[in-house]
């Protein structure tokens, strides 16, 4: 009896609860709040202390989720800590400071905290904010309670979700079509309904209400009842099916900004190959991190008010099975171009990926696009991979500057604002600031891994994959079991050009931020690559070319560094070849490199290079005055190899190198150091034997001996080497 | 600084010698050595020796705070208290007179930010112009490590305390020295003893001096010119420098130097010094810069400069440049050098030389005029009295040019258009050149081609050099030496002004030129279109004032075959026998024109 009594009880609290709705409102000031005037700022010394009345809040309503809702004001050097604290806005010793919270770090879960605070004193919530940077008037409290939901928003329909390569993608409906119907709608129509757009999206107009669509998972079926408890992913903004990366300007000359092409038909993202979504249709993919059966919802909210009463098939899918994988980019768009005057070597395809990343290989989650392209009567079979940063001066892929038209071109994008291809602070776009936030080679993280996908998708000699990095980033040389090559200015030091070293403050803030931080979290170290080249002579790096632009732009990127860094290759004999570009005029390409270009001179990741230095046609960077040395010139510029012909084995390493037949002189002097050696292995202080052999009559013109250094490298100076080829023999002693 | 130092100064700005307190102090060790017409007389100065490292802060603080005095005197007997009256008081210095207080250079400075910048980002401010704004006076520069003066390559640099004087005497004879402190501003003139007054005399020649090598120079940091570099100190007294002065010299032997190697005659501009040149062109010539300092914009001294007189009134005399052409005169001696292969490279500094010295220069590299602190920049006005004295008529040079015309490179050139002035090669505007973006004719330029003097200059986009081979170090393919034909073009339908494609002559080349005493001939090739021709720098062919001659032209085949009928035509010879062609024609289809000048019937040679 009393077993019954006591299931009685609980079934009619439980269906007390189930008669409840999940209310979400918002606490402050004044603007899209529910409950106005409920803030009370007051400036303590020990920070501001932000007390909320929460007597809208029924005593005992259960509370599902609460969010701090904060702004930043101006940018990202100024940091502010959050703490839970008592009603009179004390803070108990020892506390620790609210997180943002992951992964897009927008706000903070005071979930746990409010709960605390509410046994205390269910009308009243309150939080210390110690430090600057953030917006006042703009706090806010969200609270998602128990309670009766009273005029819900219009809900979303047609959620569609299915899961591929460990992400799950979700469509829906939105209730608001920004496109009116129109598929192919201009982008000139659509910017005047926005805000603004940005790498994130579009960035919706508010001004007459804060429209988004929010995205819950569950691990149960999702239903007005257990809304509640289901993770909130994230919130979607309108016209999130738009791909706002993609624009078109129209260039209207160098010193003025260039105008968006109104007449631009938007572009939309496609989760399907090659299906753009239709006029009104909403987008979020979720990187799984667990596998498992997943049920997801998208509910309209409304300046905060979200429907979590209308949950039915049309906006809840599931069960969706989920695995855990390596997420593969959507083919967005295909494209032939029949070559120019019906030349068929000419001809390109081209195609336009998306990939949705999260961290590590972004720095919040967002979509990113890269581009393959290819000449399909140029391309070997395997083909070469040319992983290209483009110039560096857009989010977007660029597709100028191919190196090798017989290479397959992976056209990949930087991180916004452009971390120099490398990554940023993951501080932007979030509550943090640099100090608080992390930096980490996202850019790179991501490359490789595409890098890694087309390896499986298309048929790429892992061999020959390089990299045109143009002035920014030089992260691939930390990667010689992938690159073979690289192709770039050779700008080692970010700090001494001013346009790199305004970015560097900008992407990363001021190296005062990372004091104390570990040298691989702090950018200012870890981009520092005349200290890596210097730091270890072993260091295997793939063959540099190090190329730049017209000189004049030398001059604002980093002159200083780039003698420097040159310097630091040669001493430190590693296989590179330079041109030198200060004047605006007369910019000299290596001839390996053009060889290289062509695809005359193989270089295979695994396979033996010669290091040049210190040749007697080299002419002058300076060292580092823009005002100091040659205008133009080359650094082992004339210098070949026969790629054919190396004898790599245990004890005897043979190379035939030259000079190409426009050198100015008929040989020249020059120090070589056998790299990349896949047999030959020296210990430290081994005595070789070496012979220069000389024409093809093979008549030895010098000879001697040496010895590894500590590194287990043997350079060979100064030996002489012409056009009519020499034959370099160096042979380990027993 | 450390606190040693600041002790060191203290006692030494205040003549305090330990060792003799209370007594007066005085000089020691006075000692002499002459070599080619220059005396060097050497003591120990009184206080307490400076460190072996200083810096230039360092010396600077002694030098503002010191009162020190040093007084050279010279006899024809040994000197003493008793004849002191009867001697001549050569000179007067201060402390540290055996440091190369004027080796400091921004070159240095820079070479170290390179490597070691003061802090992150240092290098970025002012748009990458930081380093530009150092000078010899900036505050950086105190951390100048100074070096002492080597008057004796064999005993090495002079000790620390050690002070110099320099003197050229002005006849051959035997004469004796002494050195007086002057501790307050007075000379201590009752203790002259062996210890500051020479025993022996100095058994003296007439001469320039010799500049003496002082060691390594600067190289690097990075990346370097291949070569050895050195520094050396040539002591100038009258006519080569108003006053006892010296001068820094830097020298360049490439590897493998030729036994006679052509010379980069190297004239920096700007801020920049004799330190490193920023430029070498030839990769066997052997390089020659030297210092402007203080500036004398290439030219010379006011005769009262560094005599505490009013410049006004006094003559401007061109030591600067004597004192190249002296340094050039021994360098052909005692270095491995061609000197009918002198290229003058640099700015102002090279042309200035050039104009005052054509014959010693082969031809012109000028890689920029200076574009602001040049002797027409208002703002640069104050460096320029220092040296001349004040803009005007009452101030003028040996020839009575007064406004300081000595240094408007336009007037020099016009002034004297019978001079055969060397090719000058110029990349960027013309010295005082036009207002207005992407303009480069200017002052210089019209003058050149008004005088009919040789000029090839391309200033658009900021101009390309056309500088001699790296290898060959042949011009264009033409080894120009100091006595060689060159044309100089002018009124040519191809010069073009504006940003992108501002240039005079460099689309003609020249070849297979031949100067006899019976006719001049040229090959010129081009772009199409007209030009005036004055042959210069002719050894053998001369025409006298008001001759008439004849001239002809030959067309060579175009690429196509084509060409143009022969032409023919008279010419006389200006008041000064020189000859213009007037606007020969180039047309498009021929490959280019043959001209031969010849004597009219009945003409006769005119002799060198």
């Amino acid at each position: 009896m009393r077993r019954i009594g006591l299931l009685t009880v609980s079934l009619m609290l439980l269906a007390t609860a189930s008669a409840a709705d999940v209310v979400v409102g918002r606490w402050g000031l004044a603007g899209r709040v529910q409950h106005p005037r409920t803030l009370s700022l007051t400036d303590t010394e020990e920070g501001k202390v932000a007390q909320f009345d929460l007597s809208a809040v029924p005593a005992k309503a259960a509370v599902y989720r609460a969010r701090l809702l904060m702004q930043r004001k101006g940018g990202y050097g100024s940091s502010f800590e959050v703490f839970s604290a008592a009603a009179d806005g004390k803070v108990a010793a020892g506390a620790k400071a609210l997180a943002p919270a992951p992964p897009y770090c927008r706000w903070f879960d005071v979930t746990d905290p409010l709960r605390r605070m509410r046994k205390a004193d269910p009308k009243a919530a309150a939080f210390l904010i110690r430090g600057g940077g953030y917006d006042s008037r703009a706090i806010e409290l969200e609270i998602a309670h128990e309670g009766a939901l009273a005029q819900p928003p219009e809900q979303v329909k047609d959620l569609k979700a299915f899961c591929r390569a460990g992400q799950v993608f979700l469509t829906f409906r939105e209730i608001e079509d920004l496109s009116e119907g129109q598929d192919r709608y201009p982008w000139g129509s659509l910017i005047k309904k926005l805000h603004g757009y940005g790498p994130d999206g579009p960035v919706p107009n508010d001004d007459k209400r804060e429209l988004r669509y929010r995205v819950y998972r569950h691990d149960q079926p999702i239903t007005a009842r257990t809304i509640g408890d289901a993770e909130l992913l994230a919130e979607v903004v309108p016209g999130s099916g738009f791909n706002t990366r993609i624009v078109q300007r129209i260039w209207q000359g160098e010193n003025v900004p260039s105008k968006l092409d109104d007449e631009f038909v938007a572009v939309r993202l496609a989760v399907e190959p090659q299906r753009p979504l239709p006029s009104g249709v909403g987008v979020y993919v979720h990187t799984v991190r667990k596998a498992g059966k997943a049920w997801y919802a998208v509910v309209t909210a409304v300046n905060g008010v979200e429907n979590t009463a209308d949950l039915s098939a049309a906006n809840v899918a599931g069960p969706v099975e989920q695995q855990v994988a390596d997420p593969e980019p959507v083919l967005q768009q295909e494209t032939f171009t029949k070559g120019a005057y019906n030349r068929t070597a000419d001809d390109l395809i081209t195609r336009r990926y998306v990939y949705w990343a999260v961290p590590p290989l972004a720095p919040r989650p967002l979509q990113y696009g890269f581009v393959m392209q290819w000449h399909p009567n140029r391309i070997a079979a395997p083909a070469a991979l040319e992983l290209s940063h483009g110039k560096g001066h857009t989010n977007e892929p660029e597709l100028s500057r191919w190196q090798r038209r017989d290479a397959i071109l992976l056209a990949g994008s930087a991180d916004p604002s452009i971390g120099f291809y490398v990554g940023i602070n993951n501080c932007q776009n979030t509550l943090k600031s640099f100090r608080q936030g992390t930096w980490a080679p996202w850019t790179y993280n991501r490359h490789a891994k595409l890098v890694e996908w087309a390896r499986k998708a298309y048929r790429i000699d892992p061999q020959q994959i390089y990299c045109y990095g143009s002035h920014w980033g030089l992260w691939e040389l930390r990667h010689p079991d992938i690159f073979s090559v690289f192709i770039g200015w050779g700008s080692g030091e970010l700090t001494k050009g001013f346009v790199d070293w305004n970015r560097c403050q900008g992407v990363w803030g001021p190296p005062s931020e990372y004091a104390g931080k570990p040298a691989e979290e702090n950018p200012y170290e870890a981009c520092d690559f005349w200290k890596y080249v210097t730091a270890d002579p072993a260091r295997p790096l793939p063959v540099q070319f190090l190329i730049a632009c017209t000189g004049s732009h030398t001059s604002e990127m980093s002159y200083p560094a780039l003698p420097r860094y040159k310097r630091a290759l040669m001493d430190a004999r590693q296989p590179f070849a330079s041109d030198i570009a200060k004047a605006s005029w007369g910019t000299r390409t290596p001839i390996a490199l053009q060889e290289y270009r062509a695809g005359r001179l193989k270089i295979l990741r695994d396979q033996s290079k010669p290091a040049f230095g210190n040749c007697t046609l080299d002419d002058n960077p300076g060292c580092g005055d823009y005002a100091d040395g040659d205008d133009y010139g080359m650094l082992n510029g004339y210098l070949l190899w026969e790629t054919e012909t190396i004898t790599d084995e245990p004890g005897r390493w043979e190379m035939t190198v030259y000079l190409h037949d426009s050198a100015p002189l008929a040989a020249c002097k020059v120090d070589l150091t056998p790299r990349h050696c896949q047999k030959f292995k020296l210990r430290p202080g081994a005595e070789c034997k070496w012979t220069d052999t000389a024409g093809k009559d093979g008549a030895v013109i010098a000879s001697g001996t040496v010895k590894a250094d500590p590194h287990g490298l043997v350079t060979l100076r100064q030996i002489a080497v012409g056009k009519e080829r020499n034959r370099i023999r160096i042979e380990a002693g027993r | 600084m450390n606190r040693a130092t600041r002790t060191w100064i203290a006692l030494a700005a205040a003549g305090v010698v330990a060792a003799s307190a209370g007594a007066a102090p005085q000089v020691k060790a006075v000692k002499a050595l002459h070599r080619a017409g220059q005396t060097f007389i050497t003591f120990d100065e009184i206080g307490p020796p400076p460190p072996e490292r200083l810096t230039w802060g360092a010396a600077r603080k002694l030098l503002d705070e010191s009162t020190v005095r040093y007084r050279l005197y010279a006899h024809t007997e040994r000197i003493t208290a008793a004849n002191l009256g009867a001697a001549a008081m050569l000179a007067e210095a201060g402390p540290l007179s055996g440091w190369n207080l004027k080796g400091r250079n921004v070159e240095y400075l820079i070479a170290q930010a390179m490597i070691h910048p003061d802090a992150t980002g240092e290098l970025t401010q002012n748009y990458n112009g930081f380093i530009r704004t150092w000078h010899m006076d900036h505050p950086r520069m105190d951390r100048y490590p100074l070096e002492r003066f080597v008057i004796d390559e064999q005993a090495g640099p002079l000790a620390p305390g050690r002070g110099l004087f320099v003197v050229n005497p002005p006849a051959a004879a035997k004469r004796y020295y002494a050195v007086l402190a002057c501790p307050d501003g007075k000379p201590n003139t009752a203790d002259v003893s062996a210890a500051n007054s020479l025993a022996e005399p100095v058994d003296e020649t007439v001469g320039v001096g010799e500049p003496v090598r002082q060691g390594p120079g600067l190289k690097g940091p990075n990346f370097d010119y291949p070569g050895e570099r050195t520094v050396y100190v040539q002591w100038c007294n009258p006519p080569l420098a108003p006053t006892s002065m010296y001068f820094n010299w830097s020298v360049l032997i490439p590897p493998d130097c030729a036994e006679r190697a052509p010379v980069e005659l190297y004239f920096p501009s700007g801020n920049y010094s004799h330190a490193k040149p920023s430029r070498k062109l030839m990769a066997g010539s052997v390089q020659i810069a030297t210092q402007d300092w203080p500036p004398s914009g290439w030219y010379g001294y006011n005769d009262r400069f560094g005599t505490g007189q009013d410049l006004a009134g006094g003559t401007v005399r061109d030591h600067t440049r004597r004192r190249i052409a002296a340094f050039l005169d021994w360098a052909q001696e005692k270095l491995p050098i061609d000197p009918d292969r002198v290229v003058a490279v640099g700015g102002d500094g090279a042309a200035q030389f050039a104009l005052g010295y054509p014959k010693r220069i082969a031809y012109v590299m000028i890689l920029g005029f200076e574009k602001a602190g040049n002797v027409l920049d208002p703002k640069a006005a104050r460096r320029f009295e220092a040296a001349w004295g004040p803009k005007g008529p009452q101030t003028t040079d040996e020839q009575g040019r007064g406004d300081w015309a000595w240094a408007d490179l336009d007037r020099l050139v016009l002034s004297a258009p019978e001079a055969d002035l060397p090719l000058f090669v110029c990349r960027g505007a013309s010295w005082g050149g036009d207002k207005g973006w992407g303009k480069g004719r200017g002052r210089f330029y019209t003058a050149m081609k008004q005088a009919g003097q040789p000029l090839f200059a391309h200033w658009a986009w900021g101009g390309t050099l056309f500088p001699p081979d790296r290898y060959t170090g042949l011009w264009q393919g033409l080894d120009l030496r100091r006595d060689s034909p060159v044309p100089a073009f002018a009124n040519s339908s191809a010069d073009a002004e504006g940003e992108g494609s501002g240039q005079t002559n460099s689309v003609y080349r020249w070849k297979d030129v031949s100067d006899t005493p019976g006719a001049f001939e040229i090959t010129v090739t081009g772009k199409a279109g007209t030009f005036d021709l004055t042959p210069r720098r002719l050894a053998k062919f001369r025409a006298r004032p008001g001759e008439a001659l004849r001239w002809e032209g030959t067309y060579l085949p175009g690429p196509r075959g084509g060409g143009a009928d022969p032409v023919s035509g008279a010419v006389t010879a200006d008041e000064h026998g020189l000859l213009t062609l007037k606007q020969l024609k180039l047309p498009g289809e021929a490959g280019g024109i043959r001209v031969r000048i010849t004597r009219a019937p009945g003409g006769q040679e005119v002799q060198p």
